[in-house]
Formats: C-alpha cells, structure tokens, sequence
C-alpha cells in the first residue's frame, strides 16, 4: 500500500460497529455487523486509541522505525480489504457508537430444571408468570429420563404465550424415538432444539428442510449430564461473535446472568440453577417479588466482564458468555469462571 | 441521473440491520417461498395486534452442554475450531 499525500492528510475511521477489543498479550477487532472477529497485535489497539485525534500521516511518523512503519502499512491495507475502516477527511462528522443496552423484557431467559420424581410444579403459574415478565427463551432440563407424557403436558401450556425459543434437554430413553420428536417439533415451532444427553452416539439431525422453520434441530450427545453442575462449560465453542445488541449487553452487564430467572429441580428459585442462593420457593413466591424486591438477584446482573479478574484483561471477553457460579475462588464473586481454561496473559488455552 | 445506491449486504448484514429492514425486505422475500409457513415462522399475539418472529437465543442460555466434545466427535463437516 503506497500512502499518498492525500491519504496521510485523512484520518482512519474505524467503522463505528468494529469495536477493538484490548487484551494482555493480544487484542481483537469485533466486527459487530459481520459477526466476525480479528487478532490484532496489541499494540495497534493502542494505535488505533488515536486515530480519532491524529491524521494517518501524523500516526505513520509518530512510528520509529521504518519496520513499525512498513508494518502500519500492512495493518491499514488489512483493514481496508476486510471492510473494517474507512479514510474520511473530516473524523468528526463519525461518531462512535453509544455504549448503551436496554430491552423491553424484565427477564428474556429462562431455565427450569425437571426432576419428574418428584412433585410436578405448577407449570401454568410459572410460564404465565415468565410470560407477563417478557421472557423470549426457555431452556428445560432434565438429567434423568423423562416420559412423552410430561414432555407434552408442558409443551401444551406454552401455547399461546410470547415465548420465542424453547430449548429441551433430557436424557437419552430409546422409548422416545426420533419419528416423536420430530412430531413435537412439527406440533411447537417453538421448539429451538431438542438434546439428548447420554445418549449411545453423539448425532446431529437438522431441521426439516421441506418445512420452512427457523431452527428444530435434535442433538444427540454421549456427554452424562447428571445434574446441574456439569453447567459453566467455557471454551471457544461456546463463543459466538457477537453483534451491536449483544455487544453492548456483555459489555454492560454480565453476559450469563443479566435478566435471566432459574428455578431448580426442587421449585428453588435462584439466579442459575448452579447458583447456592435461593430466593423462595416457586410454590410460595412469585418471580415478580423476587425481581422487585430482591436487591442481590439484580445484583449480580450487572457484575460485567470488565470487573472480573484475569476476564478483564481477556480479549475475548465480550464474547464469552461468563459463568458465576463455579469460580475459581468461591468466596470472590469477581473470581475467574472456574471452568475457563484460557490464560489471556500467555493467550494460550490450557490443555 | 442515480437517484438511489442499492446497498451490498452480505446475509450477516442483513440479519443485523435495523428492524425495518429485516422484518419488511427479509421476510417479504421469505413469503414467496413455494414451502412458506407463516404459523411456522411467526406467532400472534393478539393484545399487541402484530406477530413476532421465533428466534433462538443469541446466547447460550446455559452452557451445560460441552459443544468442543461433541464437534470433535461428530462426523465430517464439524471441524474444529481455530482458537
């Protein structure tokens, strides 16, 4: 790349939707709009701190080798091929983004552990109550087999309710055949995905594509599932790009936590179903008390990624999706996720 | 004289713009599908008088499922991921 008179005399506008992201030993580019993300060398997230108040030309002879400056050439001709900036005249007229989030739901997730020995919750008061409370998505769990009958008894009450997502997780009975879940998920579209887990093989069926659906994907895992604490798994499978919304409530707020409601086997109601708090009872106390009058619920919410040990130095951490009930020091709410092996200050995860 | 610039969007751009886009453009191109359900992508609520989409949640609403384990055990196309 030959920077031209011209092209010194501009700034570089990094997109407003390319949010860097500053990590210990190396940084990353999130391109919100792509849903894609870029390693940088930190030192150019540094560089890139600038390029709002210098011109490219001032940035390029503030280098000081001619190396650094044949490297600031190649980092420019990256950005401008994977469509994450611009050269503008006038910066100003650019502005970022604003960092804010805010959503019409009180909660928009959910998740309801199953144990079906025991006495049946009161599933219609549950998901009237999720639903006055605008919760999209719902996660059932299971850790123990579970009948078609008690499947199908909860799916019923979800009709005609707001819920967007349903995502069903039980263990593997080879009384339940595949041909009944396919019906099921022809009879709720809202069924996101049905997981199997200790199931004989691991097996992913995929929609139906005759029928146009969004998702309805049945996953068969090998993997026990036994009780809650298998929960908090962190690794770059359960990273996903995010976009502006996302972004913006991960950098905000605590990206597993925040306006998400639990209620354990035992009817506990509880942040996550891993979390040691209970809240009440679900059969003597509705949600809404709980969000209301509980300041510690809500509290945790907004325990971001930038207030959490090692997470804060991460590059990855406006991705991930956090954990705060298994950590790595039990008595520091703002310890590392326990179950995250990934070591920012070598950026090399372990094992 | 071009009055108008029709925008290139790759499909992940389109699936991020702004409400108006999406739920106008995207899914008037959805409805011309020959197969096209309308009870299948969208429910109605009648208190509000609109339909809304069905959506999966943007993230993962527990992370009890250990997904590294079962791409690599998965046949084929799932390979694994780049860290």
């Amino acid at each position: 790349m030959i920077l031209t008179k011209t092209i010194k005399e501009q700034f570089l506008y990094l997109f407003a939707d390319c949010y860097p992201v500053k990590g210990f030993k190396r940084s990353m580019l999130y391109d919100l709009s792509n849903k894609r993300a870029h390693f940088i060398p930190t030192p150019y997230f540094d560089l890139l701190q600038h390029c709002r108040k210098y011109k490219i030309g001032d940035l390029y002879d503030m280098l000081a080798t001619p190396t650094d400056q044949q490297e600031f050439k190649k980092f420019l001709t990256y950005l401008f091929n994977n469509n994450l900036a611009e050269t503008v005249d006038d910066i100003t007229l650019f502005p970022p983004l604003n960092i804010e989030w805010h959503h019409p739901s009180v909660i928009t997730n959910a998740i309801l552990d199953v144990d079906p020995k025991r006495k049946k919750p009161d599933y219609r008061s549950i998901l009237e109550q999720l639903d006055e409370l605008g919760c999209y998505h719902i996660q059932l769990r299971c850790y123990t087999r579970i009948s078609m009958t008690y499947i199908k008894q909860f799916l019923a009450l979800t009709k005609g309710r707001k819920f967007r997502s349903l995502q069903l997780l039980f263990k593997y009975d080879p009384a339940i055949t595949p041909r009944q879940l396919a019906a099921i998920i022809a009879d709720y579209p809202v069924i996101d995905t049905i997981s199997i887990h200790s199931a004989p093989h691991d097996k992913l069926v995929p929609p139906k594509k005759k029928e146009y659906t969004p998702f309805g994907q049945i996953l068969y895992l090998t993997q026990e599932i036994n009780s809650c604490h298998a929960c908090g798994v962190i690794n770059t499978f359960s990273f996903k790009t995010p976009d502006i919304g996302e972004f913006m409530e991960n950098k905000l707020y605590n990206s597993c936590l925040n306006r998400k409601i639990s209620i354990d086997a035992a009817g506990e109601i509880r942040n996550c179903p891993s979390m040691n708090k209970s809240y009440g009872n679900i059969a003597s106390r509705p949600l809404k008390d709980v969000i209301d009058k509980e300041e510690h619920f809500k509290k945790l919410w907004t325990i971001n990624k930038d207030q959490i040990s090692t997470c804060k130095v991460c590059e990855y951490r406006y991705m991930c999706t956090d954990c705060r009930a298994y950590l790595r020091d039990p008595s520091d709410i703002y310890s590392k996720p326990a179950k995250c092996k990934y070591n920012p200050y070598l950026a090399e995860w372990e094992n | 004289m071009e009055t108008h610039k029709k925008l290139d969007l790759t499909n992940e751009q389109k699936e991020n713009l702004p409400l108006f886009y999406e739920f106008i453009m995207y899914n008037d191109m959805v409805d011309h599908r020959p197969d096209f359900s309308r009870d299948l992508l969208f429910f109605t609520v009648e208190d509000h008088n609109t339909s809304f989409p069905y959506m999966g949640s943007a993230k993962p609403i527990s992370k009890i499922i250990d997904y590294s384990q079962i791409r690599q055990r998965l046949p084929g196309k799932h390979k694994s991921k780049k860290q």
